[in-house]
């Protein structure tokens, strides 16, 4: 268990000293401030801009920093050979994997706080309103991400870094749009057809389900008891996804 | 934990079946009856497979991009009548991306049945009337409890169409939706007045001051019935007079309305 800590402290600390994801969360917040200076324009509904660009801007910023830490867990450590060096003490693979995954986890809790902070203050700053209520959707933006970042993580346990960002696009492209396969595949005339598009529909994850932003951007609240449903699916989810991509682990050759 | 290729073969089946168990998880939470399903609905029809797979390659992204579209439409909006007509497509595309994007949609349906009805050529008049009433519809499909829809819908037919018989039920569809502002109440009393049901409009006038005891409007139009309606002598031709000339009530005109109109999804 200690070492699981020792390997997510070094993740943290290796994360935050990256110049790549410092941009990207430096591009999150400016993107954040200027959505406030072109909202003059927009006739009405200047409210729901303001929140839509903010948490739609966090989910865009937290999705690449996401799939740009997936990737970059544990494929460039087998590439540079550090991996040996890691696995050659008393740990695990499972134990090296599971705190690379739990210090990725941290950094973009971090970062999706930061952001989501920055919005909330911006948004006081304008409106002298506190909206807290928008953190809330942020749960649901962070558990997808959550799972993007196992996601990805597992398929850089057997395939190139590049074919794991594609990967990684394509799963959030699915996972948005489970409502049209489940509607698809409620409409194939091709049996084959059908069970796949079934198949996917149950196996991939459903980001949308998780998607309560637009909701939360209309003044909805959402239930805390719904919320811990929500945390649980997406726990659930990325510990199997984490247990997967462990199996493919071991049956890497190293 | 696993020890060998074969052990580690053997646990990937039970991972996948453990996705299967995960599913009626999710299943829970979109079936919870506090969950916003009406923001997690098909927008698009999915034989149209080409806006499907614009969709799905936006991910999450559509209300940002609603959102650009907005300004984009903004601009053309102050560019005068040449960007009027650009506009209708920026505004469909809007409401696609952004189905619970209400300011889109009030603006997408007058533009159709005021702006671009002024401007359209006589024959196409009454098609853009119904494009007004359909974008209209379609956003309360999207957003059945906001009342904004419903009033606009409600007052294209009273004050555009001038079908007060029409516009009756949708001002009283408007008055069940949360934060509905005080003068739908005065709408649809109007709207009784003109459909020259007195009873019923005296009545919602007096609801109305029931609600508000401040409420002028109501307080004048109580008033002035009661003045009206004293004279048990007056005859409904007298008393139709002196609306007419009074400039009370307005006469149904019933714009007519396009068997085909233009096609809005």
């Amino acid at each position: 268990m200690r070492s699981i800590f020792v390997i997510a402290r070094n993740t943290v600390a290796d994360a935050l000293s990256r110049i790549v994801l410092q941009i990207i969360l430096i591009f999150g917040l400016l993107f954040l401030v200027i959505g406030f200076f072109f909202t003059f324009m927009t006739p009405g509904e200047e409210d729901k801009m303001l929140k839509d660009l903010g948490l739609t801007a966090i989910t865009v910023f937290g999705l690449v920093m996401a799939i740009f830490m997936g990737v970059s867990l544990i494929q460039p450590e087998v590439e540079r050979r550090t991996v040996y060096a890691v696995l050659a003490k008393p740990v695990r693979r499972l134990e090296f994997m599971l705190g690379k995954y739990l210090g990725a986890v941290l950094v973009l809790l971090l970062s999706v706080a930061i952001m989501g902070v920055v919005l909330v203050g911006a948004l006081y700053l304008k409106q002298q309103v506190w909206n807290p209520g928008l953190l809330v959707a942020l749960i649901g933006t962070f558990f997808s991400l959550m799972i993007m970042t196992a996601l990805v993580m597992m398929i850089s346990t057997f395939a190139s870094s590049l074919m794991a960002v594609v990967c990684g696009f394509l799963f959030w492209s699915i996972g948005y749009s489970q409502i049209y396969i489940k509607q698809l595949a409620e409409h194939a005339d091709n049996q084959a057809s059908k069970y796949l598009l079934v198949v996917m529909n149950t196996i991939l994850p459903n980001f949308s389900t998780l998607d309560i932003r637009p909701a939360v951007v209309d003044g909805a609240i959402i239930p805390m008891g719904l919320i811990a449903w929500m945390v649980a699916y997406g726990l659930l989810y990325t510990t199997i996804v984490i247990a997967l991509a462990a199996v493919l682990f071991y049956e890497r050759e190293l | 934990m696993f020890s060998g290729h074969r052990r580690g073969r053997r646990v990937i089946l039970p991972a996948l079946a453990l996705f299967v168990l995960v599913y009626p998880m999710q299943q829970r939470i979109v079936k919870d009856p506090h969950y916003p399903s009406e923001y997690n609905q098909p927008i698009v029809n999915i034989r149209e497979g080409g806006t499907v797979a614009i969709m799905a390659m936006l991910g999450g992204f559509r209300p940002l991009v609603a959102n650009l579209l907005w300004l984009k439409a903004d601009q053309y909006w102050h560019s005068g009548a040449s960007g009027w007509w650009r506009i209708v497509g920026i505004l469909q595309t809007i409401c696609e991306m952004d189905p619970h994007f209400i300011d889109a949609w009030s603006t997408f349906g007058w533009h159709c049945a005021w702006n671009i009805y002024a401007d359209a050529p006589d024959q196409d008049k009454p098609r853009w009337i119904q494009a007004g009433i359909d974008v209209y519809k379609r956003g309360i499909y999207f957003n059945p409890n906001r009342y904004e829809l419903w009033k606009d819908l409600a007052w294209l037919y009273h004050d555009k169409i001038r079908d007060y018989q029409s516009a009756i039920p949708i001002w009283k569809e408007t008055l069940k939706r949360p934060d509905c502002p005080i003068y739908v109440r005065h709408m649809l009393a109007h709207c009784y007045e003109n459909t020259w049901q007195v009873d019923k409009a005296i009545a919602v006038w007096k609801d109305c001051l029931r609600r508000d005891k401040r409420d002028y409007v109501a307080r004048s139009a109580v008033d002035w019935w009661n003045e009206q309606t004293a004279s048990k002598a007056r005859t409904n031709t007298e008393l139709l007079r002196i609306l007419d000339r009074e400039n009370r009530i307005r006469k149904s005109r019933r714009l007519p309305l396009a068997e085909q109109p233009f096609s809005i999804r």
